[in-house]
């Protein structure tokens, strides 16, 4: 079988031993691209890279997410990028900065499609945006927030951006969505919005009983860190936002995904777990022993065939997940299923030892 | 807040203020007024030999060292090194004329930093000696440890041990209850701070006596270095099995854990040196394996790994697991601490350079050095800010004077007779 072929087949259809046989050989051999980078070339010698030594998912070695900060990680040749995906660099430092080649920017295409479709339908209906158009602007280099935009954006029929800003403040642009209601009380359509965007605007406008989208699927992700510190919890969010859309909780939906591995999310399934597509795979991994758990929470890392223009093969992340089981989610999709708990939250130096020296 | 004292048998007691503790302490810091320092050293002495037959105790980390620490003789150097030679607590002559004399301050409260268990008894062994009454307010880490040492204590049944520990509370509430600090605060005479940085501006700046000493025990950071000569010795191998112990003891989080080691050009390769460290932390895993990992400490080492391996100019030795980490080379500078058995190794032209480095934020350098340059380097980077210049092995020695000061004399008062 073949990525693109792989990419685009049913993504839950297959168990995690029938994936990771036919995962592990494609991934393997995706991975001799990463020596065209001369900083993965280096990490790998250092470590004694040896592809015959990989015989499980586990075995390919990571690079943190944070390393795409400070190195340029593309395995391609400059003039073969197309585009630069940036992450939102919310915590004050320099963003992450992902190269895409037309195959990547392609597979990624292929990937949402395929995963969505298996929530969305294959029928593409119209979508409202909750953000503002210029996120998605065209340019060499697409924040995080636009290219969630842009991949979600496949599905729809038409777009409606919900969002205006003004003087830099979000406006949420009721006449148009009160128009959408009016369309679209009884029929298919979806939202898709940044979680933390979504509770920002939404806690400051009137509600619950204005609006009615009974059929309405909302997908929203990213921001959970801001909301954990209001203490927000998912239910919370879940509540204040089917009330105010008036549509089932039930219809919204989480999803996990970052830059460094767009176009591949993980979406709650109807028993609020996530579950991992055909084409890639999470493992989470013990803060000590760094091998691969289950049923505690664990350091998430990201087994991935889409990229082809950076090594994110095997990302391993600040973020923490719980893996419930394995190809037995009473929502009928096999492979791993699993819940993302919080990120690692760097706590306060307690002891007389400082970890900031006074660096001169 | 709880209290744990004589009078409840150090089992635990919620209180909501400490009006009685302070009358009952300032009552029985007048029953210690007439024992001398020996006299109260020899007790402590007869504790540490109690701690030592401990099977429980002795076993736990930097027990062994505590007990050792208490030995009369240690005691007695370290009284006699702090306060001028006298055992007795009696006048010192002044050449000038007169005489003066060491008082206790009265009550000490100590804040001490909870990534030490046996911290508290040092602090409260070092106060008690020069005759000072203690609250000591314990962290969550040292609470249990602190407790089992007074029960020892009360044990030993003696008309001193009962006046020690009549001079003596402990109190726990959680950090975050600013109010119980403050209570604190006011009855201090004395406040003893150990601590990061955010616990120090807290606690300093609460309201408390107008002639209120405060001794501030503040974050620090700490290195080694290893001079050229010192890189060709036979004893080499074993000075770095001491450097290693040094950095995994207190899974690194002490203001004396060393954090980054520099070697001197001109010796071994940095990538040789790093392979000696290595095997000297693997022995040292596999004899004391971590226990825990902080998550964040965790992902930080995983980040910094995968940084020295990117990075064609740097090097990574570790273990498989998150155990320990050596990052190796770059430029020359001091790094943020990773802690938890993460070290970094960089080369430098001359250890005379690193003086360039210092500031008073260093506390403590290893030194592995020729004894003729020893002294030369020493006050070098003494002049810059750093505290302490020991060999390996000793780097986490709570000895005197320490961070700068000579801490007895700072825990009492010096009058004068003329």
């Amino acid at each position: 079988m073949d990525i693109k072929t792989l990419i685009s087949a049913n993504p839950f259809e297959k168990t995690q031993e029938e994936k990771e046989r036919i995962l592990l050989p494609l991934i393997k051999n995706s991975l001799l691209n990463n020596f065209n980078n001369e900083f993965v070339s280096a990490y790998y010698k250092k470590i004694g890279f040896d592809l015959r030594k990989i015989n499980f998912l586990e075995d390919i070695p990571f690079i943190h997410a944070s390393c795409f900060k400070n190195f340029d990680l593309a395995t391609v040749e400059k003039d073969k990028i197309i585009r630069v995906l940036t992450s939102s660099s919310t915590t004050g430092q320099s963003p992450s900065r992902v190269p895409l080649d037309k195959e990547t920017a392609l597979r990624q295409t292929i990937a949402l499609k395929s995963v969505l479709s298996n929530y969305l339908g294959k029928k593409r209906i119209p979508m409202l945006v909750f953000d503002f158009e210029k996120s998605n602007a065209e340019s060499e280099s697409l924040t995080a927030r636009g290219a969630g935009i842009r991949g979600f954006a496949n599905f729809a029929s038409e777009t409606y951006y919900l969002i205006d800003e003004k003087e830099g403040s979000f406006i949420l642009n009721k006449p148009l969505l009160l128009r959408a209601n009016k369309e679209y009380a009884d029929k298919e359509i979806f939202l898709f919005g940044f979680t933390y965007l979504l509770w920002e605007v939404l806690t400051k406008e009137n509600g619950p009983g204005e609006l009615s989208f009974k059929k309405m699927k909302i997908f929203h992700g990213g921001g959970w860190k801001k909301l954990e510190s209001k203490k927000v919890s998912k239910a919370i969010f879940n509540e204040k936002i089917s009330g105010y859309f008036g549509c089932p909780s039930s219809q919204i939906y989480d999803f996990y995904g970052m830059v460094e591995q767009s176009g591949l999310v993980f979406i709650d399934c109807e028993q609020g777990f996530k579950h991992v597509p055909l084409f890639a795979d999470l493992i989470t991994r013990d803060f000590y022993t760094l091998q691969s758990i289950t049923k505690r929470e664990g350091l998430v890392n990201i087994i991935n065939l889409i990229p082809s223009s950076y090594p994110g093969q095997s990302i391993i992340t600040d973020d923490k997940a719980i893996i419930f089981g394995v190809d037995d989610c009473k929502c009928g999709r096999k492979g791993k299923y699993f819940e993302f708990t919080s990120r690692v939250i760097n706590q306060e130096v307690r002891g007389c030892g400082d970890t900031m020296p006074n660096i001169k | 807040m709880k209290i744990y004292n004589r009078k409840n048998n150090f089992e635990g007691l919620e209180v909501f203020g400490l009006a009685d503790i302070e009358e009952s302490l300032r009552e029985a810091r007048m029953n210690l007024r007439n024992f001398t320092y020996i006299q109260i050293i020899e007790e402590w002495s007869k504790i540490g030999q109690k701690i030592i037959k401990d099977k429980d105790l002795i076993s736990r980390e930097g027990v062994l060292y505590l007990a050792r620490w208490l030995r009369k003789e240690n005691l007695l150097n370290f009284i006699v090194d702090s306060l001028g030679g006298n055992l007795e607590g009696d006048f010192i002559k002044l050449r000038a004329g007169g005489e003066m004399i060491a008082q206790p301050r009265g009550i000490v409260v100590h804040w001490t930093a909870g990534n030490t268990i046996t911290f508290p008894i040092i602090a409260l062994a070092q106060s008690t000696i020069v005759k000072n009454s203690s609250i000591m307010r314990a962290s969550k880490n040292n609470l249990e440890f602190t407790i089992k040492v007074m029960k020892i204590i009360n044990n030993l049944n003696s008309p001193l041990s009962k006046i020690l520990l009549d001079n003596i509370t402990i109190v726990y509430f959680p950090h975050e209850e600013i109010e119980n600090h403050i209570i604190l605060s006011k009855i201090a005479d004395c406040k003893a701070i150990w601590g990061g940085s955010k616990t120090i501006r807290t606690l300093k700046n609460l309201p408390e006596k107008d002639n209120c000493e405060n001794i501030i025990f503040g974050p620090k950071y700490s290195m080694a270095v290893i001079d050229r000569d010192s890189q060709f010795s036979d004893e080499l191998r074993d000075n770095l099995d001491k450097l290693a112990l040094d950095i995994i003891a207190f899974d690194q989080m002490a203001c004396s854990s060393p954090q980054i080691i520099f070697i001197e050009k001109g010796g071994l390769e940095l990538g040789a040196v790093a392979e000696i460290l290595s095997a000297s932390l693997s022995k040292l895993s596999l004899k004391y394996p971590k226990r825990l990992i902080r998550e964040d400490i965790a992902s930080k080492i995983v980040i910094k790994r995968c940084e020295f391996l990117l990075d064609p100019s740097l090097d990574l030795i570790s273990s498989k697991e998150n155990d320990w980490s050596i990052l190796v080379g770059g430029e020359v500078k001091l790094e943020e601490a990773i802690q938890s058995r993460t070290v970094f190794l960089k080369e430098i032209n001359q250890l005379e350079d690193i003086a360039k480095l210092i500031n008073p934020k260093i506390q403590t350098v290893c030194m592995i050095a020729e004894k003729s340059r020893k002294k030369l380097l020493a006050k070098n980077y003494f002049y810059n800010g750093v505290a302490r210049c020991v060999p390996p092995g000793e780097t986490n020695y709570y000895d005197w004077p320490w961070d700068g000061m000579n801490v007895l004399s700072r825990l009492v008062r010096w009058c004068r007779l003329s």
